[in-house]
């Protein structure tokens, strides 16, 4: 047989998928598989990054360290703006907070073991950010300004419609710069909380998507570097279906299989080997036939000694 | 490719302790997997950690607060530091979970892939020897089938081709049988060089 000559084709993208079944099939797996994973592996995160979050967002907000007396405001819903706005903050909505609890959140803060049940405020109720009477509103309620709060004390105190011990305009403005203060502290303490619980999110998306399609890329270069010799392979196997038995050429550098490929390279040169026995054989007898001039003592010989003649010559250049 | 013996009965079954056919192909795809599982998981965990790391320092810190120095700090401090290990804990388990069991899944399939290459293999070494025996199909639920069936094909091809090849040698034989001693005598080396060549190759086509 001869010498396995070096023929290296270059690898070309639109040659990468040469075995469809095989490699799809395997990239298909590893791909859906990565994403079934990454899905469940993002739920989880989430789900733990959410819960640490929630934890430290109710811990913070019952026991901020700035408190405000209610002068008795009542019906004058002051909203504090949020300092430093959605992205320092990282939720505005999260900060209006209207009253979060263990049951709403399904989370067992522990609080009697630690003894976190008692921050209340004066009146016995939890820290909200609302009023009494506006708790759990903040979410809905529109954003008022302090001039109409203070504007509005004054035409009620002026018609005599004012509560009695209702606040004074000074005392709603205090009111007002406290709880800008403790939106202030309570985004200063959570910022790096919602930071992280973003930043867990964003990572995972991205992730994922890059897990994705970095397995299914690896996926096709890795399968194709598979399928690349047993392409090769069924070429040749092709050719010595067909009777030819030509050269055998190296793999690529970088095909996988090179031990296998091994086995076929020596597997070709057997099946090479066994037809220039056979050739060997044929011509030795045609040679001494023709020398002996067998042809002419039975038509059943010469047509054997033709027949010979015919598959030797065939053999012949089966080899190449 | 392992050393095993040859599926006598054609089909053979699937064992343990063969599972690792060609250990490179399959090794690979399994290291670099599990190391990749392993990255990625190693890294969302310690992203949670973190966070919840965080959780618990914002925790502390509002009891740093003057009014709230009477609150057993030490022991609520001991109780998120409990929880944040156990949370470390379930993560680690869960990610050599993971691994684990990522690596038996790549391992059986690429065994599968594996297994047919191990056979193919068998029969390669058999034809380079001059063996064209018969070709069994292969086990259930392996795949490279398309290659197989080339394989397959190709080796019937071959094999038939040969025995029609030493069917036109015998009837050359049979026919200087037929004539009569002055040509086996003539021709005696020759003959009996030819007549042990087919009868070895009928034998390795059996």
């Amino acid at each position: 047989m001869a010498a396995a000559a070096d023929r290296n084709n270059q690898r070309r993208w639109k040659n990468y998928l040469l075995n469809k079944r095989y490699q799809l099939r395997f990239t298909l797996f590893m791909a859906g598989l990565s994403a079934v994973l990454m899905g469940l592996l993002g739920w989880w995160v989430h789900t733990q990054a959410q819960r640490a979050t929630r934890i430290a967002e109710i811990n913070v907000t019952g026991g901020e360290g700035v408190r405000c007396d209610d002068p008795g405001m009542g019906d004058y819903y002051v909203s504090p703006p949020m300092p430093g706005g959605d992205d320092e903050a990282g939720a505005d909505e999260d900060l209006a907070l209207g009253g979060f609890a263990d049951d709403d959140l399904g989370v067992d803060l522990g609080e009697d073991e630690a003894g976190l049940g008692d921050w209340d405020d004066e009146d016995g109720e939890p820290l909200d950010w609302e009023d009494d009477e506006g708790a759990g509103e903040s979410r809905d309620a529109p954003a008022v300004e302090l001039g109409e709060v203070t504007e509005q004390i004054d035409q009620d105190q002026r018609d005599g419609r004012g509560a009695a011990g209702g606040p004074t305009p000074a005392e709603a403005q205090r009111f007002f710069e406290c709880r800008m203060e403790q939106a202030t502290e309570l985004a200063a303490l959570m910022a790096p909380i919602y930071r992280g619980e973003r930043t867990i999110t964003v990572a995972m998306i991205a992730v994922g998507i890059v897990l994705v399609i970095g397995i299914a890329l690896y996926g096709i270069v890795m399968t194709h570097r598979v399928a690349g010799p047993l392409y090769k392979i069924s070429l040749y196997l092709n050719k010595l279906k067909e009777g030819r038995y030509g050269p055998v050429y190296n793999l690529r550098k970088g095909d996988h299989l090179v031990e296998f490929y091994e086995h076929f390279k020596r597997a070709h040169e057997g099946l090479r080997s066994m037809q220039e026995e056979d050739l060997a054989r044929l011509r030795e007898a045609v040679e001494a036939a023709d020398r002996e001039g067998l042809a002419e003592r039975s038509p059943e010989l010469a047509e054997a000694i033709e027949a010979m003649r015919a598959l030797a010559k065939e053999k012949e250049e089966s080899l190449g | 490719m392992a050393d095993a013996k040859p599926a006598a009965s054609g089909r053979a079954r699937r064992r343990l302790s063969n599972y690792l056919l060609d250990k490179p192909l399959q090794l690979r795809y399994v290291l670099v997997i599990t190391a990749l599982s392993a990255v990625i998981a190693g890294g969302f965990g310690y992203l949670i950690w973190l966070q919840e790391q965080r959780a618990s320092e914002a925790v502390l810190e509002v009891f740093e607060a003057p009014e709230l120095s009477a609150y057993p700090k030490d022991v609520i401090e001991a109780q998120l530091s409990s929880q944040d290990t156990g949370l470390a804990g379930t993560m680690l388990g869960a990610g050599v979970g993971l691994a684990v069991v990522l690596s038996l899944y790549v391992l059986l399939m690429t065994h599968k892939v594996a297994g047919p290459l191990y056979k193919v293999s068998r029969y390669f070494d058999a034809m380079s020897r001059g063996v064209l025996g018969r070709v069994t199909p292969l086990r259930r639920g392996d795949m490279l089938t398309d290659f197989y069936d080339t394989f397959q094909s190709a080796h019937g091809e071959v094999r038939e081709r040969f025995r029609r090849d030493n069917e036109v040698i015998g009837r050359f034989l049979l026919a200087c049988d037929d004539v009569g001693d002055d040509v086996r005598g003539a021709l005696e080396d020759t003959v009996a060089s030819l007549r042990a060549h087919k009868d070895k190759r009928d034998r390795d086509l059996a």
